[in-house]
């Protein structure tokens, strides 16, 4: 934690003049990390190598830093990790439901180019008649729609939040209708690649449950465009990118993604399911990718895709606590998570709302930059949680073609419960004013917290104060006063520009009283340039 | 400068920065940024004189192409079939290196190969070949030829997961250069421990049939001759200083060769036989042994292994049972020889007392163990074991139990018990034991 203090501060000695706390083209909405770079290096990571190093590095020692990468409202700019879309603006249900996608999915018949025989979902990767690169995976018989369709839910909502997905679709095929291209190769453990065969495809397909017409579900998901660089770490930087400088740790978007995560039951949310993609006209691009293990879809001790084992989303794969609990008691003071009931839905796997509790939510196991989550971050992730409507939740959640409408339902009506209980949790927490203007001579804002119906804010205290840009130095320009409507008046100052410091007056959430402060650049159109929140 | 900076790394930092950039570039020549984004360029400007590479460490390497599969896993790494192994080759003879030749499924066909060669730091040898269609699951290796031949190991026999025939010749050799001998009996003394050595040649056709995945029966057929005398183990005197052929019976040079006829059956319905959690397991078995050319070691030995376990109110809290029931009975005129007598106190049972504490004609086990799995990977357990022998006039009863127990620390994965530890005291002091599988 010192030494990367140490590097941070060595860059800003590095560069002087970053005292100034306002500059003219704040706040920033775009990051313009997309400047073209030399293509980076491929990076592959180790799976058990990184539950190693997370489990044992990497862990904050102390209160983190606040995040690195947002802008002077605290808002995240759009960059080549992140887009606003539905924390930014409405986005329809038809956008919702179509996520990342730019087609209907594969087109005429699927030329097979190579397979995958291990792992823990089997599948292949295969070219359509248009000529696109897909790759398919599949649900375990026993789970015929299990994993597939919590990998296409799950890419819409990932995409709304703003990250970056691979297109995906339920698909389902003809064994007849696949032929496998010359060439195509097949990777078998231990023993490297060879070609692939008619058997081969017939072995990864015997897995897979047919349909009463004797189609097979798949899940496919279009390449990505660009050459591929391997997934991003959740910690420091790529070493060969110039354009990434902010500690991966210290991205709002990252550690926020631990709500997102938590919410969606995303307990594979590490390294290893990221990809960075070097796209035209040569820059990286940060991804998302595979969310098989999300909702209730997850997989069991033996390594096969099945309803998600309960410890996921409570406990990491090595949690010292409960393991050392556990083992002074006999085993006796064992997990409550083990009790939790789920409901008998195949379609769904093992999800639930009334023992979630998103404070206790863990991945499968510590991540950087979810450890150093700090209460703002939460909040910036809550707020866009709240944006998603029970009936968008309901749409989103249709598009993985569960085949229960029982299923669907509860499954939707889970995410609505735990989406409730996130928002409670993070706008209960600190001063939840947003939607900051200037109407008729008079900051006006919104109370997230009171949209949310969490409480009611009986009042509002403001107090100006003039800015000094150079120093940072708070002038005040008044006493504090109070009213009852959400907007202050604009104060005459002098200043370019000038703060004003509310604080919620609620006794229903008495965290509300904690300071938002508001920055104001002066002039004949004064307009906001700040954000700045108070936490405990 | 100095004075302003406060200690730590944001003071080395600072001076590091002061050295690295020039105060009269960072102050002077240097304008401040103009904007935000000229700001953040200017990080990434100086980025871009670092880069580098990422660079994973050999461990990271190392783990990473296992995973790729680019090689066999460590449970499968071989050169040309032959596998390195680390096991113990019998009570007493600590753990040995082994190495084994695995040819599965010779061209396709469901004959397949095995034969190991094991030296142990103690002097213990094991050499073992076998070939037929022996019981297996794909590409792993066998079960050791001596699981089936030791009445605790029972359980442990390995299950052909095709099912159907079993048939395979078993050719093995074993030299056993300090095992130890207390008497015959339950009344023996740990003063009365002495060294002897043990070595027999195996000559088996092994059969059996699968009838259902948890139905199975072997039998085998077999010729075994033994050689047996005073023992190397410098810590105890020899068989012969204590013990004669009447207290110690077929101790008197030449020993006789034995034909060998056995039977087992097998009822296992634990859910998983190497890490179970909750089934049980019935074996059964005979076995009957003829001197060759003679009625002085003729006698036939019927055994029974119930093992039971049941999950307390958690898979991840079992409470684990097991009897073990002995009977040898000699023909009229014969006797058994002392070093085909079983004995109690090993790995598996009686923990607490020294290898090959009690040996008699008789045995009853029985034993206890609560185990608990604070972590999926990582068992704990705490364990009672109860037992003795009897003598061939004495009846079975539960007077007279010697006990030991302990605890004990298992590393798993989902189906086997790769590592156990287990500690043990009885009324003679205590046992540490480090063994590769499941107590029972």
């Amino acid at each position: 934690m010192a030494l990367r203090a140490a590097m941070v501060l060595l860059l800003v000695t590095a560069s002087p003049a970053l005292a100034q706390k306002f500059y003219p083209d704040d706040p920033l909405l775009r990051d313009r990390d997309d400047a073209v770079v030399p293509q980076p290096g491929a990076v592959e990571l180790s799976t058990a190598y990184d539950v190693i190093e997370h489990t044992f590095h990497h862990r904050p020692d102390g209160e983190p830093a606040p995040a690195a990468n947002v802008n002077t409202l605290g808002e995240v700019p759009d960059s080549s990790w992140f887009e606003n879309r539905i924390g930014a603006r409405a986005m329809s249900l038809d956008e919702l439901v179509r996520g990342p996608a730019t087609s209907e999915g594969p087109v005429g018949r699927w030329t097979v180019t190579s397979g995958k025989s291990e792992g823990i979902t089997p599948g292949f990767t295969m070219r359509d008649e248009a000529g696109e690169v897909w790759f398919v995976k599949f649900d375990r018989r026993e789970y015929p729609v299990l994993s597939t369709g919590a990998e296409v839910i799950a890419s819409r909502f990932f995409h709304a939040m703003g990250y970056f997905v691979p297109e995906t679709h339920v698909a389902w095929f003809r064994r007849e209708e696949l032929q496998i291209a010359p060439g195509a190769r097949i990777a078998i453990k231990g023993a490297g690649k060879r070609a692939m065969t008619q058997a081969d495809l017939d072995r990864i397909l015997s897995h897979v449950k047919r349909e009463e017409d004797g189609s097979l579900r798949a899940v496919v998901s279009r390449r990505l465009p660009g050459v591929p660089l391997g997934p991003h770490k959740y910690h420091g930087t790529r070493t060969d990118d110039p354009s990434d400088v902010f500690p991966h740790e210290d991205r709002r978007e990252l550690r926020g993604l631990r709500v997102f995560s938590a919410w969606l039951n995303h307990d594979d949310s590490r390294s290893v399911n990221t990809l960075d993609m070097y796209v035209p006209p040569g820059y990286v691009k940060h991804h998302l990718i595979d969310f098989s293990s999300t909702l209730g879809s997850g997989s069991d001790a033996t390594r096969q895709i099945g309803p998600q084992n309960p410890r996921a989303g409570n406990e990491y794969v090595i949690d010292w606590g409960p393991i050392a609990r556990a083992a002074a008691t006999f085993g006796i003071a064992d997990r409550a998570w083990r009790r939790v009931p789920y409901r008998d839905f195949p379609e769904i796997g093992n999800i639930e709302s009334d023992f979630f509790d998103p404070d206790r939510w863990k991945p499968e196991y510590p991540n950087p930059a979810f450890e150093r989550m700090r209460p703002e971050d939460a909040f910036w992730a809550a707020r866009i949680v709240a944006r998603f409507t029970p009936e968008a939740i309901r749409a989103m959640v249709a598009t993985g073609r569960l085949g229960n409408p029982a299923a669907e339902e509860y499954l939707a009506q889970t995410l609505v419960v735990r989406r409730d209980k996130i928002v409670d949790r993070y706008l209960r927490a600190l001063n939840p004013l947003d939607g900051f203007r200037v109407e008729d001579r008079a900051l006006v804002f919104d109370n997230a917290g009171e949209r949310a119906g969490l409480a009611r804010a009986e009042g509002y205290e403001h107090q100006w104060f003039a800015v000094d840009n150079a120093t940072g130095g708070l002038t005040p320009l008044g006493e504090p006063t109070r009213s009852t409507g959400a907007r202050a008046a604009l104060t005459d100052s002098d200043s370019e520009y000038t703060m004003v410091r509310i604080r919620t007056l609620s006794d229903a959430a008495p965290a509300w009283r904690q300071a938002v402060d508001v920055f104001l650049r002066n002039g004949t159109a004064p307009a906001i340039v700040g954000v700045e929140r108070e936490t405990r | 400068m100095l004075r302003t900076c406060r200690p730590g790394a944001a003071c080395l930092a600072v001076l590091v920065g002061r050295l690295l950039v020039p105060a009269a570039v960072a102050e002077d020549a240097v304008p401040p940024p103009r904007t935000r984004a000229e700001a953040w360029q200017r990080l990434r400007d100086q980025k871009r004189l670092r880069l580098q590479p990422y660079r994973p460490g050999p461990i990271e390497r190392e783990i990473l192409a296992y995973e790729k599969a680019e090689r066999p896993s460590i449970l499968q790494l071989n050169y040309k079939g032959f596998y390195p192994r680390i096991r113990s080759l019998a009570s007493g003879s600590r753990l040995a290196p082994v190495l084994r030749f695995w040819q599965p499924d010779i061209k396709g066909s469901s004959v397949s190969l095995h034969a190991s060669a094991a030296y142990s730091p103690t002097g213990y040898e094991l050499y073992d070949f076998q070939l037929g269609r022996l019981p297996h699951r794909g590409s792993e290796l066998p079960a050791p030829s001596t699981k089936g031949d030791d009445v605790y190991e029972l359980g442990q026999l390995e299950e052909s997961p095709t099912g159907g025939l079993l048939l395979y010749t078993s050719l093995r050799y074993r030299h056993q250069p300090r095992d130890a001998f207390f008497g015959l009996g339950q009344d023996t003394q740990p003063s009365g421990r002495t060294s002897f050595l043990y070595q027999d040649a195996s000559y088996e056709l092994v059969t059996g049939w699968q009838f259902t995945p948890r139905l199975v029966a072997t039998a085998r057929l077999g010729y075994v001759q033994v050689f047996t005398t005073d023992g190397e183990d410098d810590d105890f005197p020899p068989i012969g200083a204590l013990y004669d052929d009447q207290s110690a019976p077929g101790l008197a040079l030449p020993q006789p060769d034995f034909h060998k006829l056995s039977g087992l059956l097998l009822w296992d319905a634990r859910d998983r036989p190497f890490n179970p959690h909750r089934g049980g397991m019935i074996g059964l078995a005979f076995t009957r042994f003829d001197d060759r050319g003679g009625e002085s070691f003729a006698f036939q030995r019927l055994a029974a292994d119930v093992r039971g376990y049941v999950s307390l109110g958690s898979p991840q809290r079992v409470l684990a049972a097991r009897l073990l029931l002995l009977r040898d009975e000699a023909r009229a005129g014969s006797r058994v020889p002392f070093y085909l007598q079983e004995a109690l106190s090993n790995s598996h049972t009686l923990r607490g007392y020294p290898t090959f504490r009690f040996r008699g004609e008789k045995g009853l086990s029985l034993q206890a163990e609560y185990r608990w799995e604070p972590a999926p990977a990582l068992e704990l357990a705490v364990f009672v074991d109860a037992g003795r022998v009897f003598r061939p006039q004495q009846d079975v009863g539960l007077d007279g139990l010697r006990a030991s127990g302990g605890f004990g620390l298992r590393i798993k994965t989902h189906d086997d018990v790769l590592v156990r530890f287990d500690v043990a005291w009885g009324d003679e002091g205590g046992r540490a034991y480090l063994r590769f599988g499941p107590a029972f």
